[in-house]
């Protein structure tokens, strides 16, 4: 696009008698059609659409992130990865996936370590706090960081009564228990801000029983200040 | 001129953790954006104005309020920290008990007095008000 803007710019004013015969007609076509209406339009809306969507800190946030869980999950042993991770959730009104569409979502932006990046879990967190769901969604109504240890461990017992009480507990909606159980026993939500306004939050889940509250908070004071100024104007 | 040190704040004295309203199981603690890691004061001998600044982990635009009887306020335009306070003592005579008592007074009387942030402000003051005070004897 910068290319384009630059020649167009350079012959909008050239004399197309200069140049040779086919070089002369490109120059006339430029400078009697639409092309630089079009141009001058077209390239300043790109630029603004391509920064809004640029996920390139994106990557700066994963190392972040990893450093969060590296931090948190000091000294304790787990038999996968995926079994201590810290997301970060973005808060958006609109949301199109999945049949869900406006009232404000938390939205899966980013994941710490290598496996089990990709996560379609989204939890509605709309104005009214009665409606957020999941420690994220409590998280961001509250304001406040969430703290939840030993949740009841389906794997073991998957009984209704088991998963009501993950429900109840977690603030996980129920049908999605039933279709799919999760594995945390321990969830640990954190707001996160931006410029002073709320921006998302980040929640660690853990398949341990208990998350060391102390190391989260000691870690998320000293990385925060980074963390804000790669989420600003995103 | 007199200005101290910046003083660390103990997060757990200032902002304790508590069981979440309707959901003892949860455990609840103030945002960390919420609680100041550094508080410190100084004092102008020709105005008799004692300004308290609080340090927290993310700078935001800032807005001026009044404080009650006695002075003024900077607080975060969005979020409603308490970030500076300007506090004129001269009517105190020096007494640290009374010039206490009228911050408490001052901050109570702010408006979003029910933020989370002007109870841990008021916990730092109480905390620390010896060292901050100190500065205007």
């Amino acid at each position: 696009m910068w290319c384009a803007s630059l020649v167009v710019g350079s012959f909008a004013k050239a004399s197309p008698q200069k140049f040779p015969d086919a070089m002369g007609n490109v120059i006339r076509s430029i400078q009697t059609g639409w092309v630089i209406p079009v141009v001058l339009i077209a390239t300043p809306l790109v630029i603004a659409v391509r920064r809004k969507f640029d996920d390139s800190h994106l990557d700066s946030v994963h190392g972040l992130l990893d450093q969060i869980c590296d931090a948190t999950f000091k000294n304790e042993r787990f038999l996968h990865e995926q079994h201590r991770r810290v997301t970060l959730f973005r808060h958006q009104y609109f949301f199109f996936g999945k049949l869900h569409f406006w009232g404000g979502y938390l939205v899966p932006v980013e994941r710490s370590g290598e496996s089990t990046r990709k996560t379609d879990t989204v939890f509605a967190a709309p104005d009214n706090g009665e409606a957020c769901q999941g420690v994220a969604g409590m998280t961001w109504s509250r304001r406040r960081n969430v703290s939840i240890d030993s949740l009841p461990d389906l794997s073991v017992d998957n009984s209704e009564a088991a998963q009501q009480r993950y429900a109840t507990m977690s603030f996980y909606p129920i049908e999605r228990i039933k279709k799919k159980a999760p594995r945390p026993l321990s969830l640990f939500g954190i707001p996160v801000e931006v410029g002073g306004k709320k921006w998302g939050v980040i929640v660690i889940d853990s398949a341990h029983q208990k998350i060391n509250a102390r190391a989260v908070k000691q870690v998320f004071d000293n990385i925060a200040p980074t963390l804000s100024s790669y989420l600003k104007g995103k | 001129m007199a200005e101290s040190d910046w003083i660390p704040l103990n997060r757990e004295i200032i902002a304790p953790s508590a069981p979440a309203d309707g959901a003892a199981w949860a455990v609840e603690m103030p945002s960390p954006y919420d609680v100041p890691s550094h508080v410190r004061s100084s004092y102008c001998h020709s105005t008799g104005v004692v300004r308290i600044d609080f340090r927290y982990i993310e700078a935001e635009k800032l807005v001026l309020l009044k404080l009650g009887r006695y002075g003024h306020a900077m607080v975060g335009k969005s979020s409603r920290r308490i970030w500076k306070i300007d506090f004129n003592i001269h009517q105190f005579h020096r007494d640290r008990k009374q010039m206490a008592a009228a911050v408490d007074e001052s901050i109570e009387s702010l408006p979003h007095s029910e933020a989370p942030n002007r109870a841990i402000t008021l916990n730092a003051l109480r905390d620390k008000s010896e060292a901050l005070f100190a500065v205007a004897q």
